[in-house]
């Protein structure tokens, strides 16, 4: 039993080498489909790792003022308010922004000085110590020519002249690349803002959160004349987080089972080629003895071979096109603001599920493509088939 | 050794070569990259959630949790249309529509959902 059908295996092997011309654009076709999906996938999945590690690493609670529906800054004196509420570990004064450093964009941070962990791993230099001393990613440290020792302005506030301090490490992840990392009161300074932060992130106890929340949101109630207060807590985040990258993902692979069904009808054409002979052999052995469905089998096990060849083909591409040529012209489609040539590693993911749907995929497409046809040879009269 | 058995042995290979990369993917993640991502998050307080390296129209590909509404549908007409391409053009970000605790405006800047 086993032999037969490990006969048949070899049948569609010799198969697949004597049409040679037809199983590589059949590969090719199948390789070009499956690379983009594979790849953006992947790069869905990357950036989603390191969101996860944003999400756990950052703040219980974000707290901010709400005016005209927008955030806007929080007085440092809010944090006294703050501070007595019970379960509140610590608040911590952030500042972020955005300013041009010539054409340049950046985005400009600014932490507390005490608040940052007592190690930070850097491409190079050393953590801010002094006055206007700075921190910068990796892409605008390439992009600017600057490295440790040099000197910036930003466009936003030309009198402060910053020194580079530290280079983010490329692996830091893509929000850093292209950032200013300054103590709290430089970057307040740099806006004009002392006093302000655009956010407050509150840590808290363990299961003292929503409660936290509740009390800060409630703060300004009885008084009409102070501002909104926005606060938005981990779990919250994490539902923005899981709610966005799962339904960008879905609409993805919706997408791409769109195109996937339309290129059947175009892979249905391909691997019509050599068909004419095909439909002669088909004829041959079924007058020898053969059965339709031991030929429909061959054809089955040949797409299977055709399938298992250009999905895993495709994922290596798409891995060493990441990997090794860091998604040099393909990860400026997925990743925004990026340019031709990322100055820090495109984060990809390579999972079994992408893997496995695009062997599906391949295997629907090739079945569709062929099957019909192989099973009208099938049971067309071999003397039919055979002219 | 025939050609068809070579074609066999080369699928296979392909197929353990694919299983290899993402077995090592995954390995690699966890002891790479992480440490680096680690220290800078805990170092900016938790920065960043979309596929986008700087917030060149609006904050929420780069991270909802500094901006929930987009300010871009503010101009150049207050209410039309939102020429904001960082909502339609990546293939990761977070979710721009849930209404956020404690008042204010919906994440998509829509409506006023107050507490």
């Amino acid at each position: 039993m086993l032999e037969r059908h490990l006969n048949f295996l070899k049948v569609a092997s010799e198969n697949i080498i004597r049409y040679k011309g037809r199983s590589i654009v059949v590969v090719l076709c199948l390789v070009a489909i499956l690379l983009p999906f594979i790849t953006a996938i992947a790069i869905s999945q990357g950036v989603k790792s390191q969101s996860l590690l944003s999400v756990e690493e950052g703040a219980d609670i974000y707290l901010t003022y709400d005016q005209y529906g927008k955030n806007s800054a929080v007085p440092l004196s809010f944090i006294k308010e703050a501070q007595g509420i019970e379960g509140i570990l610590k608040v911590v004064p952030r500042v972020i922004g955005r300013s041009f450093i010539g054409n340049y964009l950046t985005v400009v941070a600014g932490m507390p000085t005490d608040a940052l962990p007592p190690s930070l791993s850097l491409e190079k230099g050393r953590i801010f110590k002094e006055e206007n001393e700075v921190i910068i990613g990796a892409s605008l440290a390439r992009a600017l020519n600057l490295d440790i020792g040099h000197s910036f302005t930003l466009d936003i506030n030309k009198s402060r002249i910053l020194k580079v301090s530290g280079i983010f490490s490329s692996k830091s992840s893509i929000w850093s690349a292209d950032l200013v990392f300054a103590s709290f009161n430089d970057a307040a300074e740099i806006f004009r803002m002392p006093g302000q932060a655009s956010d407050l992130l509150v840590y808290t106890r363990p299961g003292y959160n929503a409660r936290i929340a509740e009390v800060l949101s409630a703060l300004h109630e009885g008084d009409k004349t102070q501002p909104i207060i926005r606060v938005q807590t981990k779990d919250l985040v994490r539902q923005y987080f899981n709610k966005g990258f799962t339904m960008k993902e879905g609409i993805f692979t919706a997408l791409y089972t769109v195109a996937i069904a339309i290129a059947i009808p175009a892979l249905l054409v391909v691997s019509g080629f050599g068909m004419g002979e095909r439909r002669r052999e088909i004829g041959i052995i079924k007058a020898i003895g053969w059965q339709t469905s031991e030929i429909i089998e061959v054809v089955f096990i040949e797409n299977l071979l055709l399938s298992l060849t250009a999905a895993p083909m495709a994922l290596l591409i798409s891995f060493i096109w990441i990997k090794l040529f860091n998604g040099f012209l393909i990860a400026q489609f997925f990743i925004a603001e990026i340019g031709i040539l990322p100055a820090f590693p495109v984060p990809a993911r390579y999972m079994p599920l992408p893997l496995f749907l695009s062997f599906a995929f391949a295997l629907v497409l090739t079945m569709v493509g062929s099957m019909y046809s192989t099973w009208r040879s099938a049971v067309t009269s071999p003397a039919v088939t055979m002219k | 050794m025939k050609k068809d058995v070579i074609y066999i042995i080369l699928v296979i290979c392909l197929v353990i070569f694919a299983v290899a990369a993402v077995v090592y993917d995954s390995y690699g993640f966890r002891t790479g990259q992480r440490g680096y991502i680690h220290s800078f998050q805990k170092a900016t307080g938790g920065l960043g959630l979309g596929a986008v390296t700087k917030p060149a129209w609006c904050y929420i590909n780069y991270d909802t949790r500094i901006e929930g509404s987009c300010s871009c549908i503010e101009w150049p007409v207050p209410g039309g249309y939102c020429y904001c391409p960082d909502h339609t053009g990546s293939i990761a970000s977070p979710h721009p529509s849930l209404p956020h605790k404690g008042g204010g405006a919906g994440l998509d800047g829509s409506k006023l959902v107050r507490k």
